[in-house]
């Protein structure tokens, strides 16, 4: 009944539908149930505005930095206040006013982290559908990589979905122990965006993506599946970097960052992170997720790994007094 | 004129509570711009009532009793085709509402926890549409999907949500 109590409240508020509006009413008036359950929707849809309002406010207030020295609120923060609640706020404004002032003072004077996202092409999956480019790609802005498609679930979002593992050189039959899947990304535009010469920053990249896997036939041959994020850096062309991958990693890699997470099936969904330092002759960001098997196999059916909201963000902040000896890789299992 | 002793507690409760009345406002009228409206004509009438307050009782059933009225008063002013529900209706919802709004901040702190299972997607379209107010069909515009996949993919979420909030209240009561 709430499927149907939902449908009609929306068709009547947002298509003026006269008789979804009879019907609604009919079916509010015959049964109990249905306003004990409308009465409650309607009071967490309320709910639902208050608490994204407040999360809004709070967002707001975290970028400005003057929260930076409270603790995140436990309780809503602030209201958009309506009279006579700006009376009483107006009572204690001067108050808060001078304690903010310390905060406002400290923030600027204190080296913050600045974040800015990186454009990944069809990150989230939601510009295209369909099977993913097979092969490595050789240009910037699309996926390509071992047999992968993107599928639409039945609640109307869209996932990439690992099929099948494969092999750099395409062959069917050949060895194959994971399915992955990649994008080039290039950094020119943070590097005009931000001056990674400065001596005193530095910059980390970071590449987060949700996993999930559901059951399939082909599981109990996949005791090791796992899944993973990863990010190399090049100072190279795409063409390059396709033409010499794998091998290019090891020669020519100057920065490299991995995740995994091993998920069995039905498991909660979980997003990990990936992380590397940006290395200053850096121009090209290799960005992969996959699901891998841990043995060289003849190529398998994965049936349901699915990978979303893929994101890569560049970290700017001071730098630490510490000196780095050598690159990092940021490994995590 | 008050003592300004009971002016303080007065607006002490009417700022506590005034979200739970504007969701005891929205269950009756489904529409957020005229919820807030008969909020504000609601609130402007307890501070003229406020001597009628007893602040030794509660302050929720007295403020209900007067944003009922104002919400009769607000509905007979409105054309029907704005009305999401009828008269006979609002006031056979009038107990299960109060009960629901009563139970605003309990719920609210359920909605919370349960907000936190939401991927980011299911967040973002939440924000665009209720912070935003961006109507379904710009958000269908914007991601290049149909119209209906994205009032199925809000319902599928509402529905997530009514859930884990049950489920949340009954074992988090």
């Amino acid at each position: 009944m709430e499927e149907q109590l939902l449908t009609l409240l929306q068709k009547v508020r947002d298509d003026r539908d006269e008789i979804a509006r009879t019907e609604l009413n009919e079916l509010l008036r015959k049964y109990p149930e249905a306003r004990t359950i409308m009465s409650r929707t309607l009071v967490d849809e309320q709910a639902l505005v208050s608490h994204l309002r407040d999360e809004s406010i709070v967002s707001i207030l975290d970028a400005e930095g003057e929260v930076a020295t409270s603790q995140p609120p436990t309780s809503p923060a602030m209201r958009l206040l309506a009279w006579p609640q700006q009376i009483a706020v107006a009572l204690v404004a001067g108050a808060i006013v001078g304690l903010l002032g310390v905060g406002v003072v400290w923030a600027v004077n204190s080296p913050q982290s600045q974040a800015r996202s990186l454009h990944v092409a069809n990150g989230d999956f939601e510009t295209f559908s369909g099977p993913v480019e097979i092969g490595f790609p050789s240009h910037f802005g699309g996926w390509g990589g071992n047999p992968a498609e993107v599928i639409e679930e039945v609640d109307g979002n869209r996932t990439l979905r690992l099929l099948k593992t494969g092999n750099v050189n395409g062959d069917p039959d050949d060895f194959a122990s994971n399915c992955s899947v990649f994008q080039l990304v290039e950094l020119a535009s943070l590097r005009q965006q931000w001056a990674t010469t400065e001596p005193e920053t530095q910059i980390t990249l970071n590449l987060s993506a949700r996993f999930r896997r559901e059951a399939a036939p082909t599981d109990a041959e996949l005791p090791k599946l796992a899944g993973s994020c990863r990010i190399y850096l090049f100072n190279m062309k795409p063409e390059a970097i396709s033409e010499g991958w794998p091998r290019v990693v090891r020669e020519d890699g100057i920065g490299f960052g991995k995740k995994v997470i091993t998920l069995a099936p039905g498991e909660e969904p979980a997003t990990i992170t990936a992380s590397c330092l940006l290395e200053s002759g850096a121009t090209v960001a290799l960005i992969v997720v996959a699901a891998s098997t841990s043995s060289r196999a003849a190529p398998i059916d994965l049936g349901g790994y699915f990978v979303d909201d893929v994101q890569l963000t560049a970290i700017r902040q001071p730098t630490l007094p510490v000196h780095f000896v050598k690159q990092s890789t940021s490994q995590t299992n | 004129m008050h003592p300004p002793q009971d002016d303080t507690r007065f607006i002490e409760a009417l700022t506590r509570h005034q979200p739970a009345l504007e969701a005891f406002c929205h269950a009756h009228l489904a529409n957020r711009e005229d919820a807030r409206e008969v909020l504000q004509a609601t609130c402007v009438k307890l501070w003229q009532k406020a001597a009628d307050w007893d602040p030794d009782t509660e302050f929720l059933p007295w403020a209900f009793t007067v944003a009922r009225f104002t919400i009769l008063s607000h509905y007979r002013d409105q054309k029907r085709g704005r009305l999401v529900f009828d008269e006979d209706v609002i006031e056979a919802m009038a107990d299960e509402i109060e009960e629901a709004a009563t139970a605003f901040d309990n719920r609210r702190e359920a909605l919370a926890r349960c907000m936190k299972k939401l991927n980011r997607k299911q967040a973002a379209l939440l924000h665009d549409h209720y912070t935003v107010s961006r109507s379904l069909r710009e958000i269908a515009e914007a991601s290049g999907r149909s119209l209906s996949a994205v009032k199925m993919t809000l319902l599928r979420i509402r529905q997530q949500l009514s859930a884990c909030i049950e489920r949340e209240m009954r074992t988090n009561p």
